[in-house]
């Protein structure tokens, strides 16, 4: 019989706190190390949010022979119905467990992995839950609702030594792949400028009224760390225009373009020294994320880079790089430059090649296997929605801010932006430090 | 409410006795906005207009009021004969046949009218009062109506396909593109420029005799839009009579503010169609600031006209769930234009802390003000918050408000 990874994982935890042998900090590292499946190992999978993402990764992840899904968790019945349903179906069995609290599926199952897709308020605590339990993550993006809750998932991956993929999956495509490639190594010369145009969108809703949960859905679970509101018909999909719970467009979709463009300039780990732009969200009614965006970032080498909604911007959506030899723009399905020759360049043996995936899930269970970096770990994914935050902080204070992209705090200790690097949990919800 | 506009009502009425009375600039001629019934915020529209009419130093403006939907109608008498222009701003019940023939002979004998935005929902079965507007919609338009009128490769269509009259997506901020440069209302204006978030009216069907269009946008139908170049800026001609017809200028039922109204194109259209439909040339001069064709610009006066905070500060207080949010978003505007100036920053803080006090404040202000407001509070917030705290319906939003100001 085989053991379970996670089992293994206790075991030795309580054999070490048993023993009281080692100091508890040495544990993660040394697991860290020896913590390995074998390729014909089954990775036990989990998935949190059975919502239209979570249904879209679960049928991926289900054609994959190396993985099992054991169980799924939705606070919505009906959502549950469905993904249950697609599960047993491809296994012709109805083995597969069902929760509506997080926490009670990460006691009770043995996971390897957690897929989770997710509101984004719910992002942080329940990637700090399940990390803590040493369970590698595929977490769709943003990697939280603010930075200081996506600062905190990624100290968490970090200290406990696991595996994370962020669904930024425009990284593992061959497009992306070649722009940010291109643009890394000098093809249009030296950057200066950088374009990021995002979908704009939310529509107007005014005030409806308040109305009956619908039936199997905890709405108080479903707003977990949020304020508590009553019901007003807005739960799939929708909540992504509520500020409460989402950015919008602009905090949904930097994590694919700003998320290219840095990865085109080297910029993976670091984030902007000034931000400064202006936002509009419609005047009136509950749906209140920025329909319509402009801000700036200066990064410290004066690098600026532009994120608007896309109709401001020439090119429209995606990335546009521009150097002193040119320029190149990526969107989904489309590259193009300056100079058609520039998209032929060939990249040499001496250059910095960057990390190359073909399938992002496949990535993802191959770094569960090998227990290496993924195309898209935590902190690359942090960073990148981090110039989301600071740009919808801006926006908030319509202040210039001056980020200390090292330390990530306001280099002039701006109070009213630093409240805003993190809202306020409803309790029992404690923030995830 | 319904005691508001009565009030409103009084000294609107006032305003048309009182000509003189009108604190701008006064034009030699004279001009009355036709309101009271309508589904969008006509009191401050009107007051919006009458602004925006009287800066162009061209026009004295007063302001009529209906009687409410349902009230009899039978006393409204207009004569409209003394004005040199009338606004058409009502959408509503039916005008007493007195006021109706009035109208017709005044446009008849050579009387200017500007149509403003929904307006032209009024009176569908009105024969005369659509062959004034041109087109319209809604209110059970069909193609009895007329044809719907838009324009595609250039061309002016009228399709009698049959089907509802009007409509319109979601606002957005669009691209007006001139369809007649050289008319002189357009003249020498840019001939594309974005204007502010709107209700882009599409599918606007009626006689359209006699009718010119200026200006037109697309409506996109990923917006909920018709997939048509929509006419928005038309003139019409009506025995001597000129009409200037702008579909724009949204503003809706529980807004304070409305970006579309505040557009400098919708400002400047507006005088300049004022004008031509009261004399038929257009004096005033091109403006030197106006939209670009990406970005869309406040006509700057309108912060003079709205620089009363009163009526934002009571719609905050009277705030119940259902009504309009928008004072708090034109408060919370307020708070980040004047964020590095401490001393109307202070001012504010007094505000919210007397809003958050007031026991004639309601409970859905004031979660709004603990929730959204307290990122810019100070130390002077702390016993309030704390006090607040003590309320069970307050207290998840005191205990937000606490944390987010506590480090």
């Amino acid at each position: 019989m085989q053991t379970n990874r996670r089992e293994f994982l206790r075991k030795a935890g309580a054999v070490s706190a048993g023993l009281g042998l080692f100091p508890f900090i040495v544990k993660a590292s040394v697991l860290g190390g020896e913590r390995h499946i074998s390729p014909s190992d089954q990775i036990n999978m989990i998935l949190i949010g059975c919502g239209s993402m979570g249904r879209g990764n679960l049928n991926s992840f289900l054609n994959f022979n190396d993985i099992r899904v054991v169980a799924l968790c939705d606070v919505d019945d009906n959502q549950l119905a469905t993904a249950k349903k697609m599960v047993d179906e491809k296994y012709g069995n109805y083995d597969c467990r069902v929760y509506k609290d997080f926490r009670e599926i990460l006691e009770k199952e043995k996971a390897d992995i957690a897929v989770l897709a997710l509101p984004d308020h719910w992002h942080a605590l329940i990637s700090c839950a399940a990390a803590d339990k040493k369970i590698d993550i595929y977490g769709e993006k943003p990697v939280a609702r603010s930075l200081a809750e996506s600062r905190a998932v990624v100290n968490a991956v970090n200290r406990n030594n696991i595996i994370w993929q962020t669904g930024s999956q425009q990284r593992s495509d061959a497009r992306f792949h070649q722009a940010a490639e291109l643009a890394r190594n000098g093809r249009i010369g030296k950057i200066d400028y950088v374009e990021v145009g995002l979908p704009g969108g939310g529509h107007y809703i005014g005030n409806p009224p308040q109305r009956p949960v619908p039936d199997g859905v905890d709405w108080d679970m479903w707003l977990g760390p949020a304020p508590e509101v009553p019901f007003r018909g807005v739960l799939h999909w929708d909540w992504r225009w509520i500020m409460d719970y989402s950015g919008g467009q602009m905090t949904d979709w930097a994590g694919h373009h700003i998320d290219i463009a840095h990865w085109g300039l080297g910029f993976d780990r670091t984030g902007p020294v000034t931000v400064e732009g202006t936002g509009r969200s419609n005047n009136d009614g509950i749906y209140n994320v920025p329909v319509e965006y402009d801000f700036a970032c200066i990064y410290s080498n004066g690098l600026k880079i532009r994120v608007a909604n896309s109709s401001r911007l020439e090119h429209g959506m995606g990335t546009l790089w521009k150097g002193t030899n040119g320029w190149i723009h990526v969107t989904r399905g489309k590259i193009s430059a300056s100079d058609d020759n520039i998209l032929n360049e060939r990249i040499g043996k001496n250059e910095i090649s960057l990390y190359k995936s073909d399938n992002h899930r496949q990535n993802f269970i191959d770094c569960v296997k090998s227990r290496k970096e993924t195309i898209a770990p935590a902190e690359t994914g942090h960073r990148s929605i981090s110039v989301a935050h600071l740009g919808e902080i801006a926006m908030i204070t319509r202040q210039k801010l001056y980020w200390d992209p090292q330390k990530e705090k306001f280099a002039d200790n701006n109070i009213y932006a630093t409240r805003l690097l993190k809202k306020p949990y409803r309790q029992p919800w404690v923030f995830p430090e | 409410m319904q005691v508001r506009i009565k009030i409103f009502a009084i000294l609107a009425v006032f305003s048309v006795t009182l000509f003189n009375f009108s604190c701008t600039r006064k034009g030699s001629m004279t001009a009355i906005i036709v309101t009271g019934q309508n589904s969008h915020n006509w009191q401050r529209s009107s007051i919006a207009l009458r602004s925006i009419l009287e800066k162009s130093g061209m026009f004295t403006v007063g302001i009529t009021v209906s009687p409410e939907a349902g009230e009899d109608m039978s006393g409204f008498i207009i004569d409209f004969s003394p004005y040199d222009l009338v606004v058409l701003n009502y959408t509503g019940d039916d005008w007493p046949a007195e006021t109706q023939s009035n109208f017709v002979d005044y446009v008849q004998n050579g009387g200017g009218v500007v149509v403003y935005h929904n307006a032209n929902n009024s009176f569908s079965d009105w024969k005369e009062y659509n062959e004034i507007i041109g087109v319209g919609g809604w209110n059970g338009r069909d193609e009895n109506a007329g044809p719907y009128i838009y324009i595609s490769g250039n061309e002016v269509i009228r399709d009698n396909a049959p089907g509802r009259g009007g409509s319109h997506g979601s606002q957005h901020e669009f691209l007006i593109e001139t369809y007649k440069p050289s008319h002189p209302i357009l003249e020498g204006l840019p001939e594309r420029w974005m204007h502010a978030q709107d209700e882009l009216y599409s599918e606007l069907r009626g006689p359209a005799k006699n009718m010119e269009i200026l200006a037109y946008a697309y409506s996109e139908e990923r917006l909920g839009g018709s997939g048509r170049d929509e006419p928005l800026l038309m003139t019409i001609t009506y025995g001597k009579g000129r009409v200037f017809h702008t579909a724009l200028g949204h503003f809706g039922g529980g807004s304070l503010f409305s970006p579309a109204i505040e557009c400098a194109g919708f400002v400047t259209t507006f005088q300049r169609g004022a004008e031509w439909a009261a004399t038929g040339k257009v004096t005033q001069e091109v403006p030197a600031v106006f939209p670009t064709e990406t970005e869309s610009l406040q006509w700057p006066f309108f912060e003079d006209i709205y620089s009363d905070i009163t009526p934002i500060i009571s719609a905050m207080q009277q705030y119940e769930t259902g009504k309009s949010n928008d004072c708090f978003n034109i408060f919370m505007k307020l708070i980040r234009e004047n964020i590095d100036n401490q001393q109307i920053i202070d001012e504010y803080h007094s505000l919210i802390r007397q809003l958050l006090k007031s026991r004639k404040t309601s409970v859905e202000c004031k979660k709004i003000l603990l929730k959204d407001f307290s990122w810019i509070a100070d130390d002077s917030y702390r016993d309030i918050y704390e006090e607040l705290k003590q309320y069970p319906e307050l207290s998840g939003e005191a205990q937000y408000a606490i944390d987010r100001t506590g480090e």
